[in-house]
């Protein structure tokens, strides 16, 4: 993907407390030409998402504050928000947490352990084209 | 002359009078001449033998006597004739109707000139007295055989407390003879104690006052030193006047019954006790649902006191009303048959306090018949707390397993960046250590996902979820993933393949391909290089058989017994293959056998080894639960 103007770059929002984490799938993100936002918490999370409009949610669900199945509640009560197709990437691999992410509107459900990050921006280019 | 003729006639006058009067006489009168034949016999003598004076005319004495008792009178009549007076002759008679008529009397022979004239008996009819003595003889022998054989060793005792007669019973029983105890007071009597003594004192003194008493218990003392524990029932025998003649003492050996009464006794104070300090609720209800037992913690667990509990349906005042319907059937169906879903099983429910709170109860039930009637006994445990710390367990284990997960899932991620090398390019020494870094941090992972699935298979929340699959293709799906593990170890993998076609059967893709995963990948793993794996799937009769094959290290006999254990690795694995839980093997056989399958194996150290995995005709079996496998 070749380099875009920042205004036209695709737009990702980032919320994961981790700082290694965010740092590593940003770096991925970044490299393949999006432009990534990131937030460390789910209020932050919220705030950016109706600021800047996003094109696409990386959302994690432990997070200090307001957790990612909070937030997801309130993108999806949103008309704003409510169509960013957002994308649960969590090491909270069970069941009831899958299916709950799920039933909140999220587009996927990624447990961060058992992908690489190429595979996780596959999934956003995914849901980007979409 | 005349005075002589006179002197006749009054004799004569006299002699018929006199024979009236003997022919009126209220004894049997016969005479009877040489030959036994009759002269004569009086009124009495024809009414109770029968005969008349024309039988008389043609049988004699020896007639009437009874058989077996001729050659006895034959004797005695020579006598008499002899002139000796016979007295209390006993004879039996027998009558024309052929009764017989026991007679007693004497008899007495009249001469003339040194002649024999004639011999007169006079008999009384002893028949009747015969008959009462019998009777009398009989019911005294009855009573003796009675008194002697009685189970109850009997005392009979004077109106002065004097022993008169005791029976055998009580001479076995106490080892004394008669003579140590007869003529002796009851109170000084050698086999009661002076403790007895005192008891019996006391009962005595009541009985004279009149008073009723209930049978009691009194110790003896046997001869040879035994303790022997007898219930005393008096019966007072009294005359017309009502005074008391005899006492009738019945002694019942209650010895053995006391001592099972203690046994019983000590063994429901042991049942009490346990009963009362187990820290479940016990509880017993009878064939109505009414509670018959209710101990302390049952008390303590539902904070109903027992006075407040037995006698009430049970199930009414401590079950959530949502069970209601479903237990009255299956309290229906206990009723008469002792069985029910809840019977010899522990099951999870819900009970109320008291206060009206409802808590999570586990209940054991079982039956017992009693009085040909079912009663149930359950073991109620308030679970509250371990609920409490099952839920504390499952978070701590989910937020570990996330905490742990987190830094791995970076370093993976940190490791797959600097692999790409568009940040800069590595030397191959430095490729190689990026990738160990890569291959040990994915181990780790699966490490902590492996602890997870421990957790969730031994905590029994693990889902099973059947649906109809080609075993077949679920083997292939397995092949394919693991040809390049075979490749980078040198390994043929060889999958031999049924001779039909199988049909579809309920399997649980997910989980059959982890336990198919682990075992080819072990048998890649522990192989010698450029040998064969071979998987092969057959159809039997009873189910089907998976067989996973290797030319490899194999499994000592003495390690055979841990190969399935948590944790455990074998010597030989090891040193091999340094990495790996141990945790394998432990999951598939519980992921399969919670499935209704068996796994076993055959393997001997350096001959490779084999795994047998089998799965009834019928699939994989259905089991509901919270979570999957990772």
């Amino acid at each position: 993907m070749k380099t875009l103007p920042i205004n036209q770059k695709p737009k990702i929002l980032l919320a994961e407390d981790d700082e290694f984490l965010s740092k590593a799938l940003k770096y991925r993100l970044e490299e393949r030409g999006y432009f990534v936002i990131h937030a460390k918490d789910g209020d932050e999370a919220l705030s950016k998402i109706k600021e800047e409009q996003p094109d696409i949610i990386l959302l994690d669900i432990a997070m200090p504050g307001k957790n990612g199945f909070d937030v997801l509640k309130e993108i999806k009560k949103s008309k704003e928000t409510k169509k960013i197709p957002t994308i649960i990437i969590s090491n909270l691999g069970q069941e009831s947490d899958i299916e709950e992410g799920f039933k909140l509107g999220a587009s996927d459900y990624l447990v961060k352990s058992d992908f690489s990050t190429k595979e996780i921006v596959e999934k956003v280019e995914k849901y980007l084209k979409n | 002359m005349n005075k002589f003729i006179r002197k006749k006639k009054e004799l004569e006058e006299s002699g018929k009078n006199f024979k009236d009067f003997v022919h009126d006489l209220n004894f049997l009168v016969q005479v009877v001449g040489s030959k036994g034949e009759f002269i004569y016999v009086n009124k009495k003598w024809k009414r109770i033998l029968g005969y008349t004076e024309k039988d008389l005319r043609k049988i004699n004495l020896f007639d009437i006597i009874r058989k077996d008792q001729i050659p006895h009178r034959k004797k005695l009549f020579r006598e008499i004739i002899k002139g000796n007076r016979v007295n209390n002759i006993e004879a039996v008679f027998i009558s024309k109707k052929g009764k017989e008529v026991i007679v007693e009397g004497s008899v007495v022979s009249t001469f003339k000139n040194g002649k024999f004239l004639f011999a007169k008996g006079i008999f009384n009819d002893i028949t009747t007295k015969k008959e009462i003595e019998n009777i009398a003889r009989q019911s005294k022998e009855k009573y003796e055989r009675i008194f002697n054989n009685s189970p109850a060793a009997i005392v009979i005792l004077d109106a002065k407390g004097n022993v008169i007669d005791l029976n055998n019973r009580l001479k076995d029983w106490l080892k004394y003879k008669s003579k140590d105890v007869i003529g002796k007071n009851v109170l000084n009597i050698p086999f009661i104690p002076l403790r007895s003594k005192i008891v019996a004192a006391k009962k005595i003194a009541q009985r004279i006052s009149g008073k009723e008493l209930d049978p009691y218990e009194l110790e003896f003392i046997a001869k040879n030193g035994e303790k022997k524990i007898g219930l005393i029932d008096a019966s007072p025998v009294k005359n017309e006047k009502g005074k008391m003649i005899r006492d009738i003492v019945t002694i019942y050996d209650v010895t053995e019954f006391n001592k099972i009464k203690d046994k019983l006794k000590e063994s429901q104070e042991i049942f009490e006790s346990i009963v009362s300090s187990a820290q479940d609720a016990i509880v017993m209800i009878d064939n109505n649902g009414c509670a018959t037992y209710w101990n302390k913690a049952a008390e303590r667990t539902f904070d109903y006191k027992k006075s407040e509990i037995i006698g009430k349906n049970i199930h009414h005042i401590l079950a959530p009303d949502k069970y209601r319907e479903h237990y009255e059937k299956g309290f229906r169906k206990f009723n008469k048959t002792g069985e029910g879903n809840a019977i010899g099983k522990v099951t999870e429910l819900s009970g109320i306090k008291k206060n009206g709170i409802e808590f999570p109860i586990e209940l054991s039930l079982s039956s017992v018949k009693i009085n040909g009637k079912w009663n149930a006994i359950g073991i109620i445990r308030d679970i509250t707390k371990r609920k409490e710390v099952d839920n504390m367990k499952k978070e701590f284990i989910s937020m570990a397993s996330h905490q742990l997960k987190t830094p791995l899932t970076a370093i993976s991620w940190f490791v797959e960046i600097l692999n790409d090398e568009k940040i800069g390019s590595l030397n191959e020494r430095q490729k190689e250590l990026v990738k160990d870094i890569y291959t040990s941090t994915k181990q780790e992972i699966k490490l902590v996902n492996d602890l997870l699935n421990l957790s969730r298979l031994e905590g029994g929340s693990i889902r099973i979820e059947p649906k109809k699959n080609q075993y077949e293709s679920i083997i292939n799906s397995v092949i394919k993933k693991k040809k390049l593990l075979a490749e980078k170890r040198r390994c043929k993998l060889l999958f031999k393949k049924p001779k039909k076609r199988l049909p579809f059967i309920p399997l649980d893709k997910f989980l059959l391909e982890e336990i198919i995963d682990n075992l080819v990948a072990n048998a890649i793993y522990y192989s010698k290089p450029e040998s064969q794996v071979t998987v092969e799937l057959k159809k039997r009769s009873s189910d089907y058989l998976l067989v996973v094959s290797n030319e490899g290290i194999g499994i000592s006999k003495e390690e055979h017994k841990n190969i399935f254990k948590k944790f455990f690795r074998a010597k030989n694995a090891k040193k091999k293959e340094q990495n790996g839980s141990g945790l394998g093997l432990y999951i598939v056989k519980k992921i399969i056998e919670t499935s209704g399958g068996k796994i076993w194996f055959d393997s001997e150290k350096n001959k490779g080894a084999k795994f047998y995995l089998s799965i009834p005709l019928s699939g994989m079996k259905k089991k509901k639960g919270s979570k999957k496998l990772l």
